[in-house]
């Protein structure tokens, strides 16, 4: 992959990117495009943006009275002992 | 019986019969339960589901922790259990109509909005500004249950798309498929709402 890619190329790569899922010479690249491309930059942002928020509204911990329950059940299964 | 201070939620006393590799098990699945918790309450339409889909995973868990092969991922193992659970629980609902694939065309908003943010015509950053959690998560709960699980896996459960493949039993192309359509029915959903404003 070029070092030197252009919008389509950093579109299709996106996701990948936002997932750490590109070899490290592909993150050059689309790092170097996301740094002198504004339109691409603020698509990422979008992305990155909307993973975050998603993950913060998804913080609620497991119920205290469910964790009891969990732990009951593991004391209480004598199973293949 | 042993007073355990200072401990986390999930020490408690055990019975001497135990041996240690069970309760070694039994300690690190009860210290994934935030986590599991977080991937049923997404995959569930409600809490009491949720709670059902979590409890009964536990119990498939424990019953079958032989199978469990030390040093591996555990907490994909688990939500391996989770989702085979929560598609038996589906079928025999027969909540078929959950599974149907979203249409290339319902992407009409989201294209229309991109190429304006590209031209510059429309302001993402004000899509950006506004984004809040309530239509986050309602956007996310309208997802077709076949996209919502993996985005659910890979974007609340920092799983690689291998390990979503594996949990999920599917190919790991059609993982980055769905993720890619579901994350874009997402963003058209908040746009449309965005736009609505």
């Amino acid at each position: 992959m070029s070092v030197d890619i252009h919008c389509r190329e950093a579109e299709q790569r996106l996701q990948a990117y936002v997932d750490r899922a590109l070899t490290s010479e592909e993150v050059v690249a689309i790092e170097a495009h996301l740094a002198v491309c504004e339109p691409c930059a603020r698509c990422y942002r979008l992305e990155t943006h909307m993973r975050a928020t998603m993950r913060k509204a998804c913080e609620e911990p497991c119920p205290e009275a469910l964790k009891v329950r969990l732990r009951n059940l593991c004391a209480e299964c004598d199973c293949d002992e | 019986m042993t007073l355990v201070l200072d401990a986390p939620w999930y020490a408690r006393s055990v019975p001497e019969t135990r041996s240690p590799e069970r309760v070694e098990f039994e300690e690190a699945v009860l210290a994934l339960a935030d986590d599991v918790w977080r991937v049923a309450r997404r995959l569930a339409r409600d809490v009491p589901e949720a709670e059902d889909l979590v409890q009964e995973t536990y119990v498939r868990a424990i019953r079958s922790w032989r199978s469990y092969e030390r040093g591996t991922n555990l907490r994909a193992w688990l939500l391996r259990i989770l989702h085979n659970y929560a598609i038996d629980q589906a079928r025999r609902r027969q909540r078929a109509p959950d599974a149907e694939p979203l249409e290339e065309g319902d992407y009409y908003l989201y294209n229309r909005l991109e190429q304006g943010f590209r031209g510059g015509q429309a302001d993402i950053e004000r899509l950006i500004d506004e984004l809040s959690q309530g239509p986050v998560m309602d956007a996310l709960a309208e997802l077709p249950q076949n996209f919502k699980e993996v985005v659910v896996l890979v974007d609340l459960g920092d799983f690689s798309y291998q390990e979503a493949a594996d949990i999920l039993e599917i190919p790991i192309g059609t993982v980055m498929s769905r993720l890619h359509r579901g994350r874009r029915a997402l963003k058209k959903a908040l746009a449309e709402q965005v736009e609505a404003a």
